[in-house]
C-alpha cells in the first residue's frame, strides 16, 4: 500500500510539472495544443493526488502500522473520525493534505469552461501547478507520508488527546482550505501580470474563489478559537500566539484585498495597489506555513518541527522576489487614469479601510516575526506580550468597524458630507443613548464605552442601511419577510456583506466584554465557594467515571449568581490509558446570557477533600461565536453560486478576453 | 489631488509602523536562559555566587528558562503556590511562582517562567509554561526524541 501511494505522489509531481512547463510554453508560443495538453495532465495530476490521500485513509483505517506516519497519528483505539482526521494529524499528511486541497482548487478553476487561446487561463495553470509543485515536492522527497518503519509495532501511538475534539477535527482543513484557497487569486494576478491583461477579468475570474476561501479561513479562525476555548483551559480564545497570528496575517490581508477590488471593478482605482495586495496576501499564506512548520516561533501549536524550514524559505523568497519584479515589470500598465475625487467618497473609505487593515497587519507582522529576527541578529531572545497586540491591533480595527458604519452610506465619486451626517446621525444617537445607559447602569471603563458605541453605531447604520433598501420594496406592495428576501437575494454581494458586517458588529460586542473579565484562583474544602464577578462557585464534592478509552476525575460546583442557583459546572482531569503520562486539565464552562462561568481544576486532594480549582467570568463571549455564525452566514449569502450573475460574469470575462486589446478601465 | 491622498495615507501607515516599533520595544521581554541570565546581569560572579549578584536584572520582566531540579520543589497553598531552582549551565535561580501548575510540570523536560527579579535575587513568576518532550509528535520506536520548544 505505501509503495502505491509514493508511487501516487511521484507520478502527480510529474504531470504536475509537466502542466507547468506545457502550459507556459502553449501560452508563450501560442500553441493551443500544448496548452490543452497541459490543462489534462494538470486534472491527471489531481486525481493521483486524490489516489495518495485515499490510499493514506486506507492504511489509517486499516492500522498498518508498518507506515511511520498510520503508527504516529493513530491507534487501535482512535475513535473512526479521528483516523480520518488524522490524515492532517502529523507534518507529511498534512502537507500530502493541504497539497490535495490546492490542486482541487486548480482543478475546479479549470474545470470551468474556458478558451484556452486567449486569456489567462494558460498562465494561472502554470503558476498554479509551480506553487503545487513546491508542496508536492515536499511530500515526496522531504516529508513522505509513505515511509515505513523498520520494526513493526503492534499499536500506534495515537493521536495526541488535546486534539480529539470536534473543532480540532475540522479547525486545519477549513484553515487549509482558506489559505490554498488564497492562491487561486494570486495565480490569476500573475497570469494576468504576465499577458499584460490587466483590466478587472482577473478580479472578475477570482472573486467568487477569493470569497470562499475568506469563508474558509475566517471558519478555520473561528473554530481554533472555539477549541483553544473549550480544550486548553486558560479561560480565552485568542491569545495572539505566533501560529494564530500566522493564520490571521494572510486574513487581514484578504480582507483588505475583498473591499479594495470593489474600488478597481467600480471604477478602475487602486489598480497596482490591488495586484500587490494579492501578492502580499499569498507571500503571507507562505510565511505563515514556513512559520508554523519549520519550527521558528514556540507555541501550542509547533505540532511538527522538521527540517522543511529551508525549503520554505527558498521558495518564499522565489515567491516574493519573482511577484515583486513581475509587478515591477508591469507597472506602466497598471497606472490608474481615475483618481479619488473626493475625502468624502467610496472609495476614500475603502482606502481607509485598507490603511487600516494593513496597519493592523504591520503591527501583527512585527510582533509575531521581530523576536525571530532580533533572535537571528543579534541572539537575543525576545519575547512579547498579548497587550502589544491589543494595544495596537484592537484600536485600528475598533476604527475599522467605526468605518464600517460609515463607508456603505457615503456614494461614490462625490459624496455629499451633509447626506451622509444626515443619515449617520440616528446611529450616533443611537450610540449616544447606549453609552449613557451603560454609564448609568455602573459601566465607566473609557475602552468598554468606546467599544460599545462603536458597535451600536456602526450596528445601527447597518441595519438602517438594510431597512431603507426593505423599505424601498416595500413601496412595490411587498411585505416586509418577502421584501427582504427579495432584497438580498437580487443583490447578494452588497446585502451579504452588510449581514458579515453585522457578524462583525456582535464580534467586536464580544470582543469588548472582555474589559471586565474577571478571575479567581483558591482551595476550597466541601460546602466551601469562591466569589468572581456576580457569580459564586460552591464546591460540592468529587466524581469519577470511566469511559473505554479514559478515566476521568470531576468536582462537582454549584454556580450561584447573585445567591441564586443558576447551574453547575464540573471541570475534569482526564487520564487516557494508552498516554497515562498525560492527564489532560479539561474545563467545564457554564454558558450564561450574558457572561460565561469558566472553571478549570488545578489538583485536587481526594482524601483532604481539598479542591483547587480556577474561574474565569468571560462577559459576552457567546456574542464572538454568534457574529462568527453571522458571518458565515453572510460570506455564504455573498458568495452562493447565482446563476444569472454568473452568467453575467461569464459574458462580461469572455468579453474581457476575447477583446485583442485591453481596455482602458471606464469611469463609472 | 491624487498626491494628496498617497501622502495622507503614507503618513497615516507610517504613524502606525512607527507606533507599532516603539511599542513593541517598550514592552518586549528578553528571554534568556538561566546561564544567559547570569551571563547578562552578572558576568564576573563566580559560579557559587549568591543570587544577589543579579541585582543588575532586578526589576525587569523578563522570561527565563531552565531546567526543574526536582529535589528543591516545594508546593504550598494547597498546590496554588510553587516555589523551585531552575537550572542551567550550573547555574541556578529560586523560583517563587503562585497561580495552577500545569499538569505536564512535573515530566517536563524545561520550564519558562515569566515575572521579575526581586531585590534578593529570587525570581517572582507570574507565568509557567512547560515545554514536555514530544508533546505533539511522537517519537518513532527506535528513535531519539527530538529536541522539542512548545509550551504547554
Amino acid at each position: 500500500m505505501a509503495e502505491l501511494g509514493y508511487a501516487c505522489v511521484v507520478a502527480a509531481l510529474a504531470c504536475v510539472g509537466y502542466a507547468a512547463v506545457a502550459s507556459a510554453l502553449g501560452a508563450g508560443r501560442h500553441v493551443p495544443a500544448l496548452v490543452g495538453s497541459g490543462r489534462r495532465s494538470m486534472l491527471v495530476g489531481a486525481a493521483l493526488i486524490t489516489a495518495a490521500v485515499a490510499v493514506l485513509e486506507i492504511s489509517l483505517y486499516r492500522h498498518d502500522f508498518t507506515m511511520a506516519y498510520v503508527w504516529k497519528t493513530s491507534s487501535l483505539t482512535t475513535p473512526a473520525l479521528y483516523l480520518m482526521t488524522a490524515l492532517w494529524g502529523g507534518q507529511e499528511g498534512s502537507l500530502l493534505f493541504w497539497s490535495w486541497l490546492m490542486s482541487g482548487y486548480v482543478s475546479l478553476a479549470l474545470l470551468r469552461p474556458w478558451r484556452a487561446d486567449v486569456g489567462l487561463m494558460p498562465w494561472f495553470t502554470a503558476i498554479g501547478a509551480t506553487v503545487l509543485m513546491f508542496f508536492l515536492g515536499l511530500v515526496a522527497f522531504v516529508a513522505n507520508p509513505f515511509s515505513r518503519l523498520a520494526v513493526v509495532p503492534a499499536d500506534g501511538s495515537g493521536l495526541n488527546a488535546l486534539l480529539q475534539h470536534p473543532g480540532m477535527a475540522f479547525h486545519p482543513p477549513m484553515l487549509y482550505l482558506g489559505l490554498t484557497g488564497l492562491t487561486i487569486p494570486y495565480a490569476f494576478a500573475m497570469a494576468a501580470l504576465i499577458t499584460g491583461r490587466l483590466d478587472a477579468a482577473w478580479l472578475t475570474a477570482s472573486r467568487r474563489w477569493l470569497l470562499v476561501a475568506w469563508l474558509c479561513l475566517s471558519i478555520g479562525l473561528g473554530l481554533g478559537g472555539r477549541w483553544a476555548y473549550d480544550v486548553l483551559g486558560w479561560g480565552g480564545y485568542w491569545g495572539w500566539d505566533p501560529v494564530e497570528n500566522a493564520a490571521l496575517m494572510p486574513w487581514l490581508a484578504s480582507t483588505a484585498f475583498l473591499h479594495s477590488i470593489m474600488a478597481e471593478e467600480r471604477r478602475g482605482l487602486f489598480r497596482t495597489w490591488n495586484a500587490a495586495l494579492v501578492v502580499l496576501t499569498f507571500c503571507l499564506v507562505l510565511i505563515g506555513t514556513f512559520l508554523t512548520r519549520a519550527g521558528l516561533v514556540s507555541s501550542v501549536h509547533a505540532f511538527a518541527q522538521s527540517d522543511i524550514g529551508p525549503y520554505f524559505l527558498g521558495f518564499t523568497s522565489f515567491a516574493i522576489i519573482g511577484s515583486i519584479a513581475l509587478l515591477w515589470w508591469r507597472l506602466p500598465l497598471l497606472r490608474s487614469t481615475v483618481r479619488v475625487e473626493r475625502l468624502v467618497s467610496r472609495e476614500a473609505a475603502f482606502l481607509g479601510n485598507n490603511l487600516l487593515f494593513i496597519g493592523a497587519l504591520f503591527a501583527v507582522f512585527w510582533g509575531t516575526t521581530f523576536p525571530i529576527i532580533s533572535e537571528w541578529v543579534t541572539g537575543q531572545k525576545l519575547t512579547i506580550g498579548p497587550s502589544y497586540f491589543n494595544r495596537l491591533v484592537l484600536p485600528l480595527l475598533g476604527a475599522a468597524v467605526l468605518l464600517m458604519g460609515i463607508g456603505p452610506v457615503v456614494a461614490w465619486r462625490r459624496g455629499d458630507a451633509r447626506a451622509v451626517a444626515r443619515v449617520l446621525s440616528r446611529p450616533a444617537f443611537l450610540a449616544l443613548v447606549l453609552v449613557v445607559a451603560l454609564a448609568v447602569a455602573g459601566i465607566h471603563q473609557p475602552t468598554a464605552l468606546a467599544g460599545f458605541a462603536v458597535a451600536a453605531f456602526a450596528g445601527g447604520a447597518t441595519v438602517i442601511e438594510i431597512v431603507r433598501g426593505v423599505r424601498s420594496r416595500r413601496r412595490l406592495g411587498e411585505g416586509w419577510g418577502t421584501a427582504f428576501v427579495r432584497l438580498v437575494a437580487r443583490q447578494r454581494r452588497r446585502y451579504g456583506g452588510y449581514i458579515v458586517h453585522l457578524g462583525i458588529v456582535f464580534l467586536a460586542i464580544g470582543v469588548t466584554g472582555n474589559v471586565y473579565k474577571a478571575d479567581a484562583e483558591t482551595a476550597l474544602r466541601q460546602g466551601e465557594s469562591v466569589t468572581v464577578g456576580d457569580y459564586a462557585l460552591r464546591f460540592e464534592g468529587f466524581g469519577q467515571s470511566s469511559e473505554p478509552d479514559r478515566q476521568i476525575d470531576r468536582a462537582r460546583f454549584t454556580v450561584l449568581q447573585r445567591g441564586r442557583v443558576v447551574g453547575e459546572v464540573a471541570p475534569s482531569r482526564q487520564l487516557f490509558r494508552n498516554r497515562e503520562d498525560q492527564p489532560m486539565t479539561i474545563p467545564s464552562i457554564l454558558h450564561r446570557p450574558l457572561a460565561d462561568v469558566y472553571a478549570l481544576l488545578g489538583g485536587f486532594d481526594d482524601a483532604a477533600g481539598v479542591v483547587t480549582v480556577k474561574v474565569h467570568v468571560n462577559p459576552l463571549v457567546g456574542c464572538v461565536w454568534l457574529g462568527l455564525i453571522v458571518l458565515v452566514l453572510g460570506t455564504l449569502t455573498a458568495a452562493w453560486p447565482d446563476g444569472q450573475e454568473q452568467r453575467v460574469l461569464d459574458a462580461e470575462l469572455a468579453r474581457l478576453l476575447s477583446g485583442s486589446a485591453p481596455p482602458r478601465p471606464t469611469v463609472a | 489631488m491624487r498626491l494628496r491622498y498617497v501622502l495622507g495615507a503614507g503618513l497615516i501607515l507610517g504613524a502606525v509602523i512607527v507606533i507599532s516599533i516603539v511599542t513593541f520595544s517598550r514592552q518586549a521581554e528578553a528571554y534568556y536562559t538561566v546561564g544567559e541570565l547570569w551571563t547578562n546581569a552578572a558576568p564576573n560572579a563566580a559560579p557559587d555566587a549568591a543570587p544577589a549578584a543579579l541585582s543588575a536584572a532586578v526589576g525587569r520582566p523578563m522570561r527565563i528558562r531552565g531546567y526543574v531540579d526536582a529535589a528543591s520543589v516545594r508546593r504550598g497553598d494547597n498546590g496554588l503556590r510553587l516555589s523551585f531552582d531552575l537550572t542551567d549551565e550550573d547555574r541556578r535561580v529560586g523560583v517563587t511562582y503562585r497561580g495552577l501548575v500545569p499538569d505536564t510540570f512535573d515530566r517536563a523536560e524545561s520550564v519558562t517562567v515569566g515575572g521579575r527579579l526581586s531585590d534578593d535575587g529570587a525570581f517572582v513568576a507570574d507565568e509557567l509554561f512547560v515545554q514536555c518532550p514530544s508533546k505533539y509528535e511522537a517519537v518513532p520506536p527506535g528513535a531519539t526524541a527530538p529536541a522539542s520548544k512548545k509550551q504547554g
